[in-house]
């Protein structure tokens, strides 16, 4: 481009500097919204792989009750597809700092010779392996249970009796969840602090690397078949395996949450930036309608379609240019932080912030690439303008209504002609007005549908707490009876109900084969258990997603949570069969019901009638469910302590015991992340949004100088043009107010089920945030006001005689 | 770089057959011109006059490739208009024609000297360097040499009109076509328009313009009436060649 053109470029940019900071703002945003969560994602996503790698975990753990010994393990390592093999152990317990609460502890343990090449842990203070009767805690464990290296804890197994221990130090383990968000303090000791547990020394799981040569497979297949394999090893070894535990290969057991977190992230931003780019082009195509006079002007001159194309792309060009320069290095900065928020939510070390090159390609494509793109919709539009059609153009375009509308406006008698005026303009350019309405609208919609659905989580945790209808649970170490427990319950003061349930693990049986679990070393991602409500339950009320609830007359039916379907069983449905394998023998049962359930894990109910004939052990149970008088976390602890202290006294093992505040900390851990990144989302759609709507109100007017130049000829005051203005502005918004409000709700209903079910298997409740609403129709009819006014004043500004000889 | 602007003697410089123009419209069409010859020669400066709505804008704006004609043909400074297309027409009206409105078209963000370049620097005519002092000389040559770093916002109505004079004569062009350039000026102002189109006819080039200033004796060569869509007079005032009065 020559320079003269150039100067033009450099000086309308200038002339127009307000709207042109509005464009380059509403980019900027959007792509900084857009670099960070690509930056965050890059980085998450590479070092939630890389620390979970770094733990070498196991391909598979395959439980051998009768325990692994040398030999065995020897034998192991020399199946072929088996790259290593180790024994360990993984033991349910209880840990608590001085008489504060108990907390749920997985201790981990291995031999002290065990060379720790698979499922290892990185120490961070103390050493490997610690002295007798200490243990070493994983670093998120210590904040949670409020401990430091050195200090003394009591830790006590299932069924073992309570045992004074030393935190010896603490690990990082990549392959668990902050313990803070599972409300689980993880542990590590040697089988020496099993015997100091009152725990049998022998280590019950073979862990086992499967691959080639020397990298691990990626494959749950190949995985299956050589678990399989191993186990009829181990069999002919007369080492019966019990059950297989194979973890999605590769897969830290949050990266599901950490995709789809990423996911969402990204498409609200790309969604914020084609907003912006929309925004752009209907502002650029604004600037060339004003100056539509002067591209016939420069035509007249000799200026051809191509030339006039050129300088116009070269604005865009700049403005996306800049916008894109001006958000990278806070983009990156940004990603760089969240990057390190999440690390923390999902105890990662970063090791490196370096942001691939992808990142910056895709951030400066979709940058200057797509406000590009969009605008030359309305560029090229503009630029094909004859001499004729400017010298025609005067303006708005007056007769474009419709013709009932315009019977009916020419009609209104409002209050006073100047509204009918606001009504009149508004229609005049209805394609302006659809893209502003529109804009707002889907910005809006957007915008409300991250908050509803933000509140549909933290809704989705409450509905969850509350079809809980208990305040307590206890799993016990083993099963106890049932009336005993109750009775116990009854007589502890501040419980209100108790009910004695049947309880157990399991695993889906197929005929042939070692059952496989889909579990985690922790024994909780993904795990599988079986439920036995007494007949006359009223602490069960979950809701039902097809087929119906157990009746006291049914045999041989079971109803599965929704989880079992998608984790443990795929394929199940409400009339076909699913085979358990429970207290060691496969039990084949019809679904007769699914009900849905949030903040479990997969769990199939059978009658309590049916659960004493498999287990052979009628009137017992495993699990104690109490109702408190008292429902705030303080009472519901002081009955915990109390019911547990009972409960020991008479000589009963707890396994695990807590508050449902427990589980509404763990679940509000687990959501946070979601809803936090949406309401990040909503407010930077807003505000996309509401540039939008400044803008495109100032260009309305800017369009429209001439015309108020004419009418304040005729003598309309200063005061009754801003009038007309702000009025037209307020009714966009209001129209758009309309729009987003509609939009929202099948949006919010669509994107809730989408998420719930990508994050957890379960749409979302539908909730309507009404505070977001009052938010955005304040922010919006205020902000139409404000700009609207700001712009008809800059009108009022413009003598007559400018307005009337400007091009 | 020189436009092709002389012409062998005979050869006019405007040449229109059977010219028209209807306009389609939902009561029935409109004829604004109903089948025009003319032919203009080099050097004549044409009046072309006539009541409201006789036509005469649609002439201009035929022979300057803004309208297509519905009939007829046109050969400008030896070019068929109505065989040009888009961006051929634009990058032609650059080279061979000077055009005037009566709102004045510059470009608000641009000087009156960078005004008058833009042709130059459009059509990529006469050396980057060359081109402000062209400018300087054209703006002198219509008088408002002082004005050349102003912005066009800052000039008289006259002085804004001799301004588009001036950028409408940046590339040299054979033909300027001028629609009421003094219908907002004072007679003195006029006046002093319309002298300066008579020196660029004697300069050799061809001026037609559209006016309705009554007193046209003094410049024009020529002076064509048109009523209801025709030419219904079409007379010689004052021999090509004569020069003009002062
Ligand atoms: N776009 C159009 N659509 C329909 N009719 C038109 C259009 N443009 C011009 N006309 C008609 O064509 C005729 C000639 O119009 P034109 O503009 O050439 O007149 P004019 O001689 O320039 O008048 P004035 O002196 O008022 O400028 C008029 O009757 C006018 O109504
Ligand atoms: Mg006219």
């Amino acid at each position: 481009m020559t320079r003269l053109r150039l100067r033009k470029l450099g000086r309308d940019l200038w002339a127009t500097r307000s709207r042109v900071a509005m464009m380059t703002v509403a980019i900027a945003v959007s792509v900084l919204a857009v670099t960070a969560f690509l930056t965050a994602r890059a980085i998450i996503g590479r070092e939630i792989t890389r620390n979970y790698q770094a733990t070498h975990p196991a391909s598979a753990t395959l439980h051998v009750p009768g325990g692994v010994d040398t030999a065995t393990l020897a034998a192991a390592r020399a199946e072929p597809g088996v790259l290593d093999a180790t024994a360990r152990s993984t033991i349910q317990a209880r840990i608590r700092v001085g008489d504060g609460p108990w907390r749920t502890l997985v201790l981990f343990a291995s031999d002290p010779a065990d060379p720790q090449r698979i499922a290892t842990v990185a120490v961070e203070t103390g050493s490997w392996p610690p002295l007798k009767g200490s243990l070493l805690l994983e670093r998120t464990a210590l904040g949670f249970l409020g401990v430091s290296t050195g200090r003394r804890v009591t830790v006590e197994a299932s069924g073992g009796a309570p045992t004074p221990m030393t935190v010896a130090g603490s690990v990082h383990d990549g392959g668990v969840a902050p313990a803070g968000q599972e409300q689980t303090a993880y542990g590590y000791a040697t089988t020496t602090a099993l015997a100091l547990l009152g725990r049998p020394q022998t280590l019950d799981q073979l862990r086992i690397v499967v691959g080639d040569h020397s990298t691990a497979s990626t494959s749950s297949s190949v995985i299956d078949r050589t678990a399989q394999r191993v186990a009829a090893r181990m069999k002919a070894l007369g080492h019966p395996v019990g059950s297989i535990d194979i973890p999605p290969p590769g897969r830290h057991p949050h990266q599901g949450q950490m995709v789809m977190v990423g996911f969402v992230l990204l498409a609200f931003g790309l969604m914020a930036l084609l907003l912006a780019s929309i925004l752009v082009a209907t502002m650029l195509g604004g600037m060339l309608t004003a100056q539509i006079r002067q591209i016939g002007a420069m035509k007249a001159v000799g200026a051809r379609t191509g030339q006039i194309l050129q300088m116009y792309l070269a604005l865009a060009a700049v403005i996306a240019l800049t916008a894109t320069a001006l958000a990278l290095a806070p983009g990156l900065a940004l990603g760089r932080a969240l990057a390190g928020q999440g690390a923390r939510l999902l105890n990662l070390d970063i090791a490196g912030e370096s942001v691939p090159a992808w990142v910056y390609a895709v951030a400066l494509g979709a940058g200057v690439g797509l406000p590009l793109l969009v605008a030359l919709v309305p560029l090229l539009r503009g630029s094909r303008i004859t001499v004729r059609q400017a010298i025609d153009d005067h303006g708005a375009d007056p007769a474009v209504l419709g013709g009932f509308l315009e019977r009916f406006l020419t009609r209104l008698r409002g209050p006073s002609r100047i509204q009918v005026m606001a009504l009149r303009n508004m229609f005049r350019r209805r394609g302006r007005l659809v893209l502003s309405v529109g804009l707002l609208g889907v910005a809006g919609a957007m915008f409300l549908t991250g908050l509803n659905t933000a509140g549909g989580w933290s809704s989705l945790v409450a509905q969850s707490i509350s079809r809980r209808d208990y305040d307590i649970e206890v799993r016990l170490d083993k099963a106890y009876p049932a009336d005993g427990l109750v009775a116990l319950a009854r007589s502890t003061r501040g419980v209100v109900a108790a009910e004695a349930w049947g309880r157990t693990a399991a695993t889906v049986h197929t005929a042939g084969r070692v059952d496989v679990a889909h579990v985690y070393p922790d024994e909780a991602h993904d795990s599988f258990t079986v439920m036995a409500p007494p007949a006359d339950t009223r602490l069960m009320h979950l809701p039902l997603m097809a087929g119906r609830w157990l009746r006291p007359e049914d045999t041989g039916a079971v109803v599965l949570n929704n989880l079992v379907p998608a984790q443990q069983a795929p394929g199940t449905t409400v009339g076909g069969t699913v085979t358990v394998t429970i207290a060691g023998r496969p039990v084949t049962r019809r679904v007769v019901g699914i009900v849905s359930d949030f903040g479990t894990l997969g769990a199939a109910y059978l009658t309590d009638r049916d659960y004493a004939a498999v287990t052979g052990a009628p009137g017992q149970a495993e699990l104690l469910r109490v109702v408190t008088d008292r429902h705030d976390p303080a009472s519901r602890q002081a009955v915990l302590d109390r019911l547990d202290d009972a409960l020991t006294r008479s000589g009963t093992g707890i396994q695990q015991a807590t508050t449902i505040d427990t589980l509404r900390v763990a679940l509000d851990g687990h959501v946070l992340v979601l809803a936090d990144a949406l309401i990040a989302l909503a407010v930077v759609m807003g505000f996309v949004g509401l540039l939008g709507l400044a803008s495109a109100l100032s260009t309305g007017v800017l369009e429209r100088t001439r015309e108020f130049g004419v009418l304040r000829t005729l003598g309309a005051t200063a005061s009754a043009i801003r009038t007309v203005v702000v009025t037209e502005g307020v009714l966009t918004a209001a129209l758009s107010l309309l729009f987003a409000t509609v939009a929202a709700l099948p949006l919010t209903g669509v994107f809730g089920n989408f998420i719930g079910n990508q994050a957890f298997r379960q749409n979302l409740p539908f909730e309507f945030s009404f505070p977001a609403l009052a938010l955005w129709s304040l922010l919006t009819l205020a902000g139409a006001a404000a700009a609207s006014a700001a712009a008809a004043r800059r009108a009022s500004l413009t003598t007559v005689r400018e307005a009337l000889v400007s091009l | 770089m020189s436009p092709p602007m002389e012409n062998s003697a005979g050869e006019p410089v405007i040449l229109a057959r059977g010219l028209g123009k209807t306009y389609p419209l939902p009561s029935g069409e409109v004829t604004a011109l109903g089948g025009i010859d003319l032919q203009v020669a080099s050097g004549e400066f044409v009046a072309v006059v006539g009541r409201s709505g006789s036509g005469k804008t649609t002439l201009l704006n035929l022979l300057a490739g803004i309208d297509r004609p519905t009939a007829g043909e046109i050969v400008l400074a030896g070019t068929p208009v109505h065989t040009l297309k888009g961006s051929q027409l634009a990058a032609w009206r650059g080279r061979c024609i000077g055009l005037v409105f009566q709102f004045f078209q510059l470009l608000p963000t641009l000087t009156v000297a960078e005004n008058v370049m833009l042709p130059m620097d459009l059509c990529d005519t006469f050396p980057a360097r060359h081109r402000r002092a062209r400018a300087l000389e054209l703006l002198t040559e219509v008088g408002i040499r002082e004005q050349a770093d102003k912005l066009p916002s800052a000039l008289s109505g006259g002085q804004q009109q001799r301004a588009a004079i001036a950028r409408a004569l940046a590339n040299e062009p054979p033909v300027l076509l001028a629609d009421e350039p003094t219908g907002n000026l004072d007679s003195a102002t006029s006046d002093s328009v319309l002298d300066l189109f008579a020196h660029m006819a004697a300069d050799g080039r061809t001026v037609l313009m559209v006016t309705h200033e009554r007193d046209l004796s003094r410049h024009a060569t020529r002076q064509i009436t048109l009523a209801d869509g025709l030419i219904s007079k079409d007379t010689t005032t004052r021999s090509v060649r004569q020069g003009v009065a002062s």
